[in-house]
């Protein structure tokens, strides 16, 4: 039998676009709003970054930080990273200096990439700009092969390719360290599932500073598809994009599938011929999937689970979710789910606990953070494999289709995107004028609500807390209180915030 | 002619619907008004106000476009659906008004 192992053809991730590079370099790669690079294209502009980038005295292992949206140069960038050796870290425009600052630091970056418009990051002498410094690379690639590519040593398949930063239970990100090699094998064991073909045409509107949204590059250069990059200010016009390109895949989260049926719903034309919607990040609902399908006739849906610090869990067969509603999956071929009881030892079918991974997916750790890294990657009692406690819980059928069931800490998701309460307490006290802050995340009867002990007026906190963190973790509520309810131990009472706001 | 001139057009008393001395449709300013945050709805809607700023996510501006559709029965084509469209208050109704007078 075929393995996942077997189709592992490259274990470093800038390998992942050579067949498409050597066999059809004129096939698009690439296509941002300003226009496409085939695979040649795009592949002497990788390479011709990472000269730029040795020029500039970065070195192997260091770490090049970049903060630009979903633009061609981002995957040029990416993959001249890795092939000078170094680390990539991408990370959204809609951070906040507040977040920013503490990855800069945690990080320490050699060298940090912005868009000219960006103003959050702080500026310094390895900081550039995209919009100053790109000719200079388009130089260097159209100086073409008379220029021969250093000879730089290899890196290993051990090294890091990529630091993810995510949001935790702690006050700032912190980065997921993520090896060539488990990269590489969470990009083919998903390929084997998704099966992303050369004519695929994979529209990617959510962030490439996401992983889902990173990992569509991965998917494509290894299909040698065509990866059509859109931004936030494009969502409007997606229709009229996926018509334009011929979108076949496009990767979803549930607000942009609501807004894909809203837009499609507009006007009297067909719906764009999409063959495939993949969903994670956060749960696309039975009746959610019904109006996309209902919307989108020719598509399937394969539903996902996964979590950074193992990129991918499980997958759903396309339309699985038909006969398996709620189901998410079985784990990726050469991987294991084992949910564990509370005693830490495995449950039977059909029970629930926590979900804990392994595999040749599951990352390193957290960067700078050993302490963190233990309590989350630890090693299996009995076969000493380390195994990721992802925190999640939720049970597996009979058939080895997980269902997830939600966390007993303080993460949770909103509009997609990874947060705790934590994160967003910290960032409320840090406002001049709150002395102590609540958070309930959304559940039936009310969206993200801060409790703050203020004199300030609720929508000064907002305010405020809008200047610290992305849109989507700012509360869309915010009650100002004398004091916060304390449970008999002296913990924020939550059940009493919650029968304030019934 | 910019947006905003195309708006200051239609502030003089002469202006079909606005009434003089109004920057804006106040049908269309409560609409406005309606996607934006909680967070930033006490801001005033001033005619150059920076919608993204404002908190005029993607979502917001979907939910903006069908809104403007049904209300004042138009369909934007899909040329003015971009960023420079959305980017302020005259500009969305600069986009309005054109289709309304085709």
């Amino acid at each position: 039998m075929r393995t996942v192992a077997d189709d592992l053809t490259h274990d470093l991730v800038h390998h992942l676009p050579a067949s498409a590079v050597a066999e059809r370099p004129d096939a698009p790669a690439v296509t941002d709003a300003h226009g496409t690079w085939t695979y040649a294209e795009f592949d002497a502009r990788a390479a011709a970054f990472a000269t730029w980038l040795g020029e500039r005295g970065v070195a192997r292992g260091d770490r090049v930080l970049s903060r630009i949206g979903n633009v061609r140069e981002f995957v040029a960038m990416l993959f001249g990273t890795l092939r000078h050796g170094a680390v990539f870290v991408p990370i959204g425009a809609g951070m906040k200096a507040y977040h920013l600052n503490a990855v800069l630091d945690d990080c320490a970056p050699a060298l940090v990439v912005a868009a000219e418009t960006d103003g959050g990051v702080p500026p310094g002498p390895h900081v550039h700009m995209l919009e100053k410094f790109w000719p200079e690379v388009e130089e260097i690639a159209l100086g073409g092969p008379e220029e021969p590519e250093p000879a730089r040593p290899e890196v290993s398949p051990d090294e890091l390719g990529l630091l993810i930063y995510t949001s935790g239970s702690t006050a700032a990100p912190k980065g997921v360290m993520s090896p060539h090699r488990a990269i590489t094998f969470a990009a083919a064991a998903i390929a084997e599932r998704l099966r992303y073909r050369s004519d695929d045409v994979v529209l990617t509107a959510i962030p490439l500073s996401f992983d889902y949204g990173l990992y569509q590059v991965f998917l494509s250069v290894q299909a040698g598809a065509h990866l059509v990059l859109s931004g936030p200010d494009e969502h409007v016009r997606l229709p009229a994009l996926m018509r334009a390109h011929g979108a076949t895949v496009v990767p979803v989260v549930p607000s942009l599938a609501e807004m894909l049926i809203r837009l499609v719903g507009r006007g009297s034309a067909e719906p764009p011929a999409v063959r495939l919607f993949t969903n994670t990040g956060a749960a696309l609902t039975p009746p959610l999937a019904a109006r996309l399908r209902a919307a989108f006739p020719t598509a399937s849906i394969a539903l996902m689970y996964g979590t950074t610090e193992c990129k991918r869990t499980t997958i759903m067969e396309p339309d699985g979710d038909l006969d398996r509603p709620h189901a998410l999956g079985r784990p990726l071929t050469g991987t294991r789910v084992t949910i564990l009881g509370e005693d830490g030892r495995p449950v039977p079918a059909g029970e629930t606990g926590e979900i804990v991974v392994s595999g040749p997916h599951v990352m390193d750790g957290y960067w700078n953070a050993p302490e963190l890294t233990a309590e989350r990657f630890r090693r299996d009692p009995e076969t000493g494999e380390r195994r990721l406690h992802s925190g999640d819980y939720g049970r597996l059928d009979a058939d080895g289709h997980l269902y997830f069931e939600g966390r007993r800490d303080d993460l949770f998701k909103r509009r997609g995107v990874r947060m705790s309460c934590q994160e967003i307490e910290a960032a409320a006290v840090d406002v001049p004028g709150v002395e102590a802050a609540a958070v309930l995340p959304p559940a039936d009867g009310h969206d993200l609500t801060v409790f703050a002990v203020t004199d300030l007026p609720a929508a000064d906190v907002l305010a405020g807390l809008a200047e610290r963190l992305e849109d989507a973790k700012v509360p869309a509520d915010c009650r100002p209180v004398t004091g916060l309810p304390l449970t008999p131990n002296g913990k924020t009472d939550k059940r009493r915030l919650t029968e304030l706001l019934g | 002619m910019t947006d905003r001139e195309t708006l200051a057009g239609r502030q003089t008393p002469a202006g079909r619907e606005t009434p003089a001395g109004d920057a804006l449709d106040e049908r269309f300013v409560e609409l406005l008004r309606g996607v934006l945050p909680a967070a930033k709805r006490a801001e005033p809607i001033t005619p150059d106000l920076d919608l993204k700023a404002a908190g005029l996510d993607s979502m917001a501006t979907i939910e903006l476009l069908l809104r403007l559709e049904n209300a004042y029965r138009v369909t934007l084509p899909d040329s003015a659906l971009n960023g420079r469209t959305f980017a302020t208050p005259a500009a969305v109704w600069s986009a309005v008004e054109e289709q309304r007078e085709a």
